[in-house]
């Protein structure tokens, strides 16, 4: 099993310098195809049952809901990559956008509040990091914790109040369009495209893979084991902390319940898009695509009007079919090898 | 001088002593959250109704300023330990609070919950909103709104009991020419409200209200609404007066919200606690204490931009 991964994930790296027949052949076969595939059978369904679905203003309102998941799940992916977990990307988002809106609601300048928004959601995940990379400590536990903490702070710091009265240039940060496309869109197309190249090209971060497929082997082939586990949580943190500010000033209002139960909805879509729990896997665009197949199917919902009661089950159905649908095509090319 | 000073510590001591045993009644208030707006509109209306029954009485607030029912169930330990005369509790989690609460009653200190009941306990009685009337309220105000021949579109999520039973109230009030378009889960959130109530808005261009079945997706309805620019062809209506909902109302992008009513559900626990401790010679449902009914419904009213000023300043306590 072990081997099988190691065998995955240094194909993904050698991608890019193997032969071109090979190289298309790869990415045929590959989880991002399948999720491709399907998403373009849902909107195929979706246009014919609904004449709502292929609209410009229903593709943007898909758009809209994704943006604070896919940052989200871009972490996570980071994060599982290393056998890591991140349980408190959702309180992260809840505590830093508390933190962002009651700055702006002290008189600080819009510039500054965002920058220390962002640094505190950064410095929350480095925290998570240093205990889990430096001390060692179950990530499971250690981000359940931080999950608890920056969830508790966000009430203790409002008492249950809204942050409202946000000044107006804050708002357009969320709320603002351009060419009819609203301004977080952009951002988290830029984050994945620049997120997907890293990992594929650029040696520190796709090292993470090796350290979820042997963290000893990785170890001892003197790779900087802690220090990039440390940085998958803190790009976690940062990730969050901008989910935050997007959040807040597209709703207008700081919110302490703000993200909750936000860090299952990623891992659902990092798992989708072809990470694993077990770690040394995982892909960018897959959870992209992740993220962007669970919302299809909710507008689905929306638009056909089904019962609201089945969406939960549905939403399990696709992560369970999506991961056996893969573990059956890794068993059979592994079979095809030998 | 000594001898004096001891004397006079020794006379001080028994005074209050003695004062404090014909002190009037202590009542206390027990809360989640404290601080927060919904329960200093409960708490100013326990005072009052104190005020209002005896002058001397005395009333305290006390619980965590966050959402942690075990250090309320710790205050109420604490309380009947000092021997108050009664408590009027919220309860921040049905079940985490029983022990303290029977612990009480076993005291022969009546308790009242209020908001958040703890049906499982051995409270007298629980003070505040039935969520079926609730959503009738709703619904026959968005009726009228739309002329009883409204296309609606309705937020919210399963699961919570109290959600479904405004649903169902707000469903039985519509008129004959209403119509339920979609019903769309907003998962509990704002953010997920935006995005579910843009699509539903999309699908179903004839809807012309929405209701909020709980207080986050009404924000989340104007951000829908504004996103395609059909502000002021869809009436919407909110649940709970937080304060996004009132600058929403303010702004006129809500037409109104439902109001509980906290101030009204403390002046009433505090009215019961009173009877609780004094029993008339009539034997009461609940004897040693005094008449109390089960239940008490402190009902809704709707908020519009005219009525919203007294929610525009909260007591601060």
């Amino acid at each position: 099993m072990i081997n099988d991964k190691a065998k995955n994930s240094s194909q993904l790296i050698m991608n890019s310098s193997s032969g071109h027949l090979s190289r298309l052949k790869e990415i045929l076969d590959t989880r991002e195809i399948g999720l491709l595939l399907i998403i373009f059978v849902a909107s195929i369904l979706l246009s014919i049952f609904s004449e709502n679905f292929l609209t410009f203003s229903n593709l943007t309102s898909v758009a809209i809901g994704m943006n604070y998941d896919v940052l989200l799940a871009l972490g996570m992916t980071l994060v599982l990559l290393s056998k890591g977990i991140d349980l408190s990307v959702g309180s992260i988002l809840g505590l830093t956008g508390i933190i962002t809106t009651m700055l702006l609601q002290a008189g600080v300048s819009i510039l500054f509040a965002v920058i220390l928004g962002l640094l505190s959601g950064t410095f929350l995940g480095f925290i998570n990091g240093i205990f889990i990379a430096k001390f060692r400590i179950n990530p499971f536990i250690v981000t359940l914790g931080m999950m608890a903490i920056a969830r508790g702070l966000s009430v203790i710091l409002t008492s249950g109040y809204f942050v409202s009265n946000l000044p107006e240039g804050y708002l357009i940060i969320g709320q603002g369009k351009f060419l009819g496309i609203p301004n977080p869109t952009y951002v988290m197309i830029l984050f994945v495209i620049l997120f997907d190249y890293l990992l594929r090209k650029w040696g520190p971060f796709y090292k993470a893979f090796y350290i979820g497929t042997n963290p000893d082997a990785a170890e001892l082939s003197g790779i900087n084991v802690s220090s990039i586990i440390l940085a998958g949580y803190v790009i976690s943190g940062f990730l969050s902390g901008l989910a935050a500010i997007f959040m807040t000033s597209r709703l207008a209002m700081g919110y302490a319940q703000f993200g909750l139960g936000a860090e299952l909805k990623a891992i659902c879509a990092a798992i989708i898009g072809g990470a694993s729990m077990g770690g040394g896997e995982g892909s960018i665009v897959g959870a992209f695509l992740g993220v962007m197949l669970l919302a299809i199917i909710n507008n689905g919902f929306v638009l056909l009007n089904l019962s609201i009661y089945w969406q939960g089950v549905i939403n399990g159905l696709i992560l369970v079919i999506a991961v056996t649908v893969d573990a059956i095509r890794r068993a059979r090319k592994g079979k095809s090898r030998v | 001088m000594k001898k004096f000073i001891i004397l006079m510590l020794v006379m001080i001591f028994l005074l209050t002593f003695v004062a404090a045993s014909f002190a009037a009644e202590r009542y206390a208030m027990v809360v989640f959250l404290k601080g927060s707006e919904f329960f200093n509109w409960a708490y100013k209306g326990m005072i009052d109704a104190a005020e209002m029954l005896d002058p001397s009485i005395e009333v305290e607030l006390q619980g965590p300023s966050t959402w942690d029912a075990a250090l309320e169930a710790r205050a109420i330990e604490q309380l009947i330990a000092k021997g108050v005369n009664g408590v009027i509790v919220t309860a921040g989690e049905a079940s985490a609070l029983v022990p303290a609460i029977n612990k009480a009653i076993d005291a022969k200190i009546p308790v009242i919950t209020f908001d958040s009941d703890a049906p499982a306990s051995k409270r007298l009685s629980f003070v505040g909103t039935n969520n079926y009337n609730a959503g009738y309220v709703a619904g026959k105000a968005i009726s009228e709104w739309l002329g009883g021949k409204g296309k609606i579109g309705i937020s919210t999520f399963p699961g919570p009991a109290h959600l479904a039973e405004r649903v169902e109230g707000f469903t039985a009030a519509l008129a004959e020419g209403d119509e339920i378009v979609a019903i769309v889960n907003d998962e509990g959130g704002v953010a997920v409200a935006e995005t579910q109530l843009t699509a539903m808005l999309q699908a179903n261009p004839d809807i012309d209200g929405i209701f909020a079945a709980h207080g986050n997706p009404g924000p989340g309805a104007c951000a829908a609404v504004r996103n395609l620019g059909r502000q002021g062809k869809v009436e919407i209506m909110g649940f709970d007066f937080g304060m996004p909902n009132i600058e929403l109302i303010e702004k006129g992008e809500m037409r109104g919200t439902v109001g509980q009513d906290p101030y009204l559900m403390g002046f009433m626990s505090m009215i019961l606690a009173y009877n609780a401790n004094h029993p008339t010679e009539i034997t009461a449902q609940r004897p040693p204490f005094g008449h109390v009914p089960p239940l008490v419904d402190t009902g809704v009213s709707i908020i519009y931009k005219e009525n919203i000023g007294k929610y525009m300043s909260p007591p601060k306590l």
